[in-house]
């Protein structure tokens, strides 16, 4: 079982100084990206793994790998990082125990609504986590980098969809 | 000798500021374009642009040199997903003594030579200049 210290949503992943900041306040010697797509891409996987930050591993792992992965006992600290909020959902229905939830990087996109500057979400990714944080009771929150503006999941939900309360 | 293009790619508007430099100090350059990523901007279609300025040089028959500011970055990211299915060069570290020199050599030399060129240019730009080196 990983002992998940910090897990995140961003679509760029891996990126420049970023990471390396989250790492400070929650340390890990591995970064675990989990995506169905980039674990069958030998190429891509290369490029994440090439541009890891200093003394870290970075894994690339399919939903399936990280669930089976998550079940085998250990305790070895991961940072888990996730490039859409769907593949969230299915790791934790899948029984993966997430207990915070960090939402840093999702690209604006022609109907959705900016969040903060660095996330815009549409109403089924919003849906998707209202469900996450009311029945899973993962607290979910959004902020780009760890001296950025940081806003709470319940905030968001009643700003920006207030219908899906 | 085979003509060239080199395509910036970086964070925010550093690459378009960094040519608006240059084109002070050399003049409008017709053989280069700076791209630039922004917060909440969508890396998939900024790689769709960048391919689009790709394919129409190499059509031109230009070989194609990607500059990026931070080796692990965004633009970094979208410059190696391009080298997957595009025959384009990469370095890293993009400054203005990098630039400046793969300019002035951009058509008198081979994209290889070209390349160390940037390289070499880059790295040697950066001096520390000690007070005590200096007549007062």
């Amino acid at each position: 079982m990983w002992d998940i210290v910090f897990a995140r949503v961003d679509d760029r992943l891996i990126h420049g100084q970023i990471m390396t900041r989250w790492l400070k306040g929650f340390p890990a010697k591995t970064v675990i990206i989990i995506n169905d797509l980039l674990a069958i891409d030998d190429y891509m996987k290369s490029i994440y793994t090439m541009a890891a930050p200093p003394g870290v591993k970075v894994k690339v792992m399919s939903i399936n790998e990280f669930v089976e992965e998550s079940s085998k006992p250990g305790e070895e600290k991961a940072f888990i990082l996730f490039k859409d909020i769907e593949s969230v959902e299915k790791v934790i229905d899948a029984g993966v125990n997430i207990k915070f939830l960090n939402i840093g990087g999702v690209a604006k996109m022609a109907g959705k609504k900016t969040i903060i500057q660095s996330v815009s979400l549409n109403d089924k990714e919003a849906e998707i986590l209202k469900d996450l944080h009311k029945d899973k009771g993962v607290e979910i929150y959004f902020q780009m980098v760890p001296d950025s503006e940081r806003l709470n999941i319940d905030y968001v939900i009643e700003k920006f969809f207030p219908k899906l309360k | 000798m085979k003509k060239k293009f080199i395509l910036i790619i970086t964070h925010g508007d550093f690459g378009k500021g960094l040519l608006n430099g240059i084109e002070v100090i050399m003049g409008k350059q017709n053989d280069v374009v700076a791209l630039g990523l922004n917060l909440g901007d969508n890396i998939e279609i900024l790689q769709m642009e960048a391919e689009k300025i790709i394919k129409e040089k190499q059509n031109e028959n230009k070989d194609v040199i990607i500059l990026v500011d931070l080796f692990g970055g965004s633009p970094f990211n979208i410059a190696l997903y391009i080298m997957k299915n595009y025959s384009v060069q990469v370095l890293t570290g993009l400054n203005m003594p990098m630039l400046i020199e793969m300019i002035s050599s951009i058509n008198n030399i081979s994209t290889d030579e070209l390349i160390s060129t940037g390289f070499e240019a880059g790295k040697d730009g950066i001096k520390k200049i000690e007070k005590s080196s200096l007549k007062l």
